[in-house]
């Protein structure tokens, strides 16, 4: 019971179920365009980004390392479309590429870091909690840009709700009452790169696509209605990441982002199996 | 570095040999997904047998690895979630898992998470067999093996990877087949992790084979392509990485994906190519099309006059004077000096004929 | 009176001729069925009138002005096939979906866009499945969820593209009926067809188009004639259809 009241548990509790609270909503649209593993090949994309920003401005303040893996995000998901719209290969393929080789760059980079004696003096250990991620490295500022970006996400979401909603279900019938797809695909993107970008350092480039992607499949289990959905899948990420933080600070070596993943996918079992039952007495 | 270099050309032939089926039948995430969880199995087979060099890790990586895609068709069978959704699940469980297993029990060992991904090729040539690097060893037992199944199923891959209806029909035993090569990519993948890391491991599987795919029809030199292309990929990667001191798995990932984006641009099908190509038929057609416009619209002085074309045809005064010119030139129109209107010469009336037959 | 007006139309794709030179007049207060072949670009016509598609030369307008002027007096029934069926969605919101161009962006709908929902939903004998899931419903009924989506548009101009396609008898004719009756009040029908053996019951005029526009007439003088053996046999055009 102390342990919950404490500053540190707070801080971080907070902040993850901000991000994931949020990341959820996104995802559940995400998702159902058809995009969720867009989302992971992202993930992993937007890592160069953060070392490239630590060595332009040398420091490690979150948010030029965001505005890093924000671009890097953007500039994957343009180089998917090219490989995928301009050759026969096709997405599933373009997604495995990008992610290696995006990746890869971000290791090169994070390789000459290390190497190279112009950073000897910059701090750069925390390069590294942006694969796996980690809360305990959370600082203040950084809860305040989850919580300020996390906000505006939400806030977009909501104020383009009926647009988002009708753009992904017939896109064609969007157009013909003048709706911009173009616009609201581009809306839906941006929204989704940022939530990835905020949540690198906690969740890691690895798994961060996880809460976007599993929150939606609870939450399918049990309504089949949008707006039910998306309360669902938020309730369930808020829940699953206040459990996660909870279990990585009382159990010693457990990772933040891995232990909330495993809370999430543990759920969404219990959730088939609800089903199931369910589906019997009915 | 002859033999870093030899262990990696090595990998990359030994995962490019299955790499075009993979990519052919849209399984490349499904590699993604295996590279991740497979550590799931390293990491419970470790906890057993207390041994990083052990053939143990080899096989339960293997069960990891065709679990995760049973569990996931297994979902998506029962139609609880989508495919793609069902893997989103499974291997981020698996790998959550595993990484809490590891940074649990395991601080000190080797199997250091950071080594997982990326591997260092550079400790390849400390571990030896037969006075050989022992990745060396391995990796080219198991090329034989993945070539060997290649050989051996060629035909029946091939068939199955093109038309799976038409494999059902014929009572190939697709699941079968699809079983051993997710089960080889497991295996493939885990023995390759020790030297290369599971980044590099999806991006050998996946990258070289799709470039080759872009140079050739054939499946077979598809698949040697593929092998030339990783194995050219490894040695500039390798160099590169070498000359800046980076990291060897990291540039030659990204090398592979530079290549791709090189043969999307150049090979002969190529977007350059298409570019030109869709510039030139622009052109043709709307010549074509002020033909057709013509021939329909006969004697008409309000839609043929020389000054009215355009507007009915919604072209700048530029664009339509442009092609009306060249079809002028071209001998295949006329302007009619009485009526002041366009009319088809011979030359343009057999185009006309031409297209009518299409 | 004319509601849509073809002029000199071509449309591409990529580097492929879909629709050539088509001059065309679709006139107010009549059911059309366009009628042609597979591949014959039935579909991209009925997208160019929409703007979806931009035209390589030619131009359209709807009643004797631009589309843009006239998007609020259409209403268009997207094949259903393009649609993403898996979304969790219930009825009765995708026939508020009809309401949006009115709403405005940002604003949820009012007591009276739900009205209208539910009148629409009823029209179409659909009023006990509000709340059902949209993919729980069959394709006849999905069909006549979409028909009541384009009726609380209130549109002066209805274009379909294959409305009847994969739908039972029973909704078909509820569907048919109601054209009939938005006909009466003076709107304007266009469909894409595929069944030649129903043009008869339930169509005024036929555009036949086989990439070129083949003929234009009234039901019966196209099924008299020898217009329709010709566009389904041959690709190309006959001087005096033009």
């Amino acid at each position: 019971m102390k342990l919950l009241l404490s500053y540190d548990f707070l801080v971080v509790a907070i902040a993850t179920m901000i991000l994931a609270g949020s990341s959820a909503i996104i995802g559940c649209f995400s998702v159902y365009k058809g995009q969720s593993l867009i989302g992971d090949s992202i993930g992993h994309s937007a890592y160069p980004g953060i070392v490239l920003a630590y060595m332009i401005t040398f420091s490690r303040d979150p948010f030029y390392l965001m505005i890093g893996a924000f671009i890097f995000g953007i500039i994957a998901y343009a180089v998917i479309q090219f490989i995928s719209n301009n050759s026969k290969i096709d997405l599933d393929a373009s997604l495995a590429i990008v992610l290696t080789g995006f990746f890869g760059l971000g290791i090169m980079l994070k390789t000459y870091v290390q190497g190279n004696s112009i950073y000897e003096g910059a701090v750069q250990s925390g390069l590294k909690t942006y694969i796996f991620g980690s809360a305990s490295y959370i600082m203040k500022s950084d809860i305040y840009i989850i919580s300020i970006l996390s906000i505006f996400v939400l806030s977009l979401c909501l104020l383009f709700y009926k647009e988002l909603v009708l753009n992904i279900f017939d896109r064609e019938f969007a157009k013909s009452i003048g709706i911009n797809n173009i616009l609201i695909d581009i809306v839906l993107l941006l929204m989704m790169i940022v939530m990835i970008s905020v949540g690198l350092k906690m969740v890691g480039a690895i798994l961060i696509s996880s809460f976007l992607v599993i929150p939606c499949i609870f939450a399918n289990q049990f309504s089949k209605n949008i707006k039910n959905v998306l309360f669902i899948a938020f309730l369930m990420a808020i829940f699953s990441s206040f459990m996660g933080v909870y279990l990585s600070v009382v159990i010693k070596g457990f990772s933040t982002g891995p232990s909330i993943v495993v809370v999430m996918s543990f759920l969404t079992l219990l959730s088939f199996i609800f089903k199931k039952l369910r589906g019997k007495n009915v | 570095m002859f033999e870093v270099l030899l262990v990696l050309v090595t990998c990359s032939m030994a995962c490019g040999i299955l790499g075009p089926f993979i990519t052919l039948r849209k399984l490349s995430m499904i590699t993604d997904a295996l590279s991740h969880s497979v550590l799931l199995g390293i990491a419970v087979a470790f906890i057993f047998v207390k041994d990083l060099n052990s053939v143990l890790l080899l096989i339960g990586a293997a069960c990891f690895g065709v679990l995760t895609v049973v569990f996931s068709e297994f979902l998506s069978n029962y139609k609880l979630v989508k495919k793609d959704d069902a893997l989103g699940l499974v291997f981020p469980l698996f790998f959550s898992i595993a990484i809490i297993i590891i940074t649990k029990y395991f601080k000190n060992v080797h199997l250091d998470i950071d080594m997982v991904l990326m591997g260092n090729p550079l400790f390849a040539p400390f571990m030896r067999v037969f006075n050989l690097p022992k990745s060396l060893v391995i990796m080219a037992t198991l090329f034989l093996i993945n070539l060997s199944f290649v050989l051996i199923f060629y035909k029946i891959l091939k068939v199955s990877t093109f038309d799976e209806e038409f494999s059902k029909i014929q009572g190939i035993n697709y699941q079968l087949i699809f079983y051993i090569l997710i089960i080889l990519t497991s295996i493939t993948s885990v023995a390759a992790f020790d030297s290369v890391g599971a980044i590099l491991v999806i991006s050998f599987f996946i990258s070289p084979s799709a470039s080759a795919y872009l140079l050739t029809k054939d499946l077979k030199y598809t698949i040697i392509l593929t092998l030339i292309i990783g194995a050219i990929n490894t040695i500039i990667g390798t160099f590169i990485a070498y000359k800046y001191n980076i990291s060897i798995s990291g540039t030659i990932s990204f090398i592979s994906m530079i290549n791709v984006l090189i043969a999307i641009l150049f090979n002969k099908k190529g977007l350059i190519f298409k570019i030109i190509q869709k510039q030139k038929n622009k052109k043709q057609f709307s010549l074509d099309l002020i033909l057709i416009h013509i021939y329909r619209h006969k004697e008409d002085p309000n839609e043929l006059g020389i000054s009215t074309i355009k507007n009915h045809l919604n072209w700048s005064k530029n664009k339509s004077d442009l092609f009306l010119i060249e079809l002028l030139t071209k001998n295949m129109i006329y302007i009619d000096k009485k009526t002041s209107i366009y009319q088809l010469s011979e030359l343009g009336k057999e185009r006309i004929k031409e297209l009518l037959k299409l | 009176m004319r509601a849509i007006h073809i002029e000199d139309l071509t449309v591409a794709y990529e580097e492929n001729p879909v629709l050539w030179d088509i001059d065309l007049d679709i006139y107010k207060g009549n059911i059309t069925a366009i009628v042609g072949p597979n591949g014959a670009g039935k579909s991209t016509l009925l997208k160019a009138i929409l703007d979806f598609v931009k035209p390589l030369s030619g131009r359209i307008s709807i009643f004797d002005s631009s589309l843009k002027k006239n998007l609020d007096k259409i209403a268009y029934v997207p094949q259903r096939s393009n649609v993403n069926w898996d979304f969790p969605i219930k009825v009765f919101d995708v026939v508020l979906m009809g309401r949006y161009k009115e709403i405005g962006w940002f604003k949820k709908p009012s007591k009276i866009d739900k009205d209208i929902a539910f009148n629409a939903l009823k029209e179409m004998g659909l009023e006990k499945y509000i709340d059902r899931q949209i993919n729980e419903l069959s394709g006849g009924q999905k069909q006549r969820v979409f028909i009541a989506r384009a009726l609380c548009q209130n549109a002066e101009l209805l274009i379909m593209d294959e409305p009847l396609a994969g739908v039972d008898q029973y909704s078909e004719k509820i569907i048919m009926n109601k054209m009939k009756e938005l006909q009466k009040q003076g709107k304007t029908i266009v469909c894409v067809h595929h069944d030649l053996n129903t043009l008869k019951d339930y169509f005024d005029r036929v555009v036949l188009i086989n990439r070129y526009l083949v003929a234009h007439d009234t039901t019966e003088n196209i099924l008299n004639s020898n217009h329709l053996t010709k566009a389904y046999q041959e690709v190309g055009f006959d001087e005096t259809a033009a």
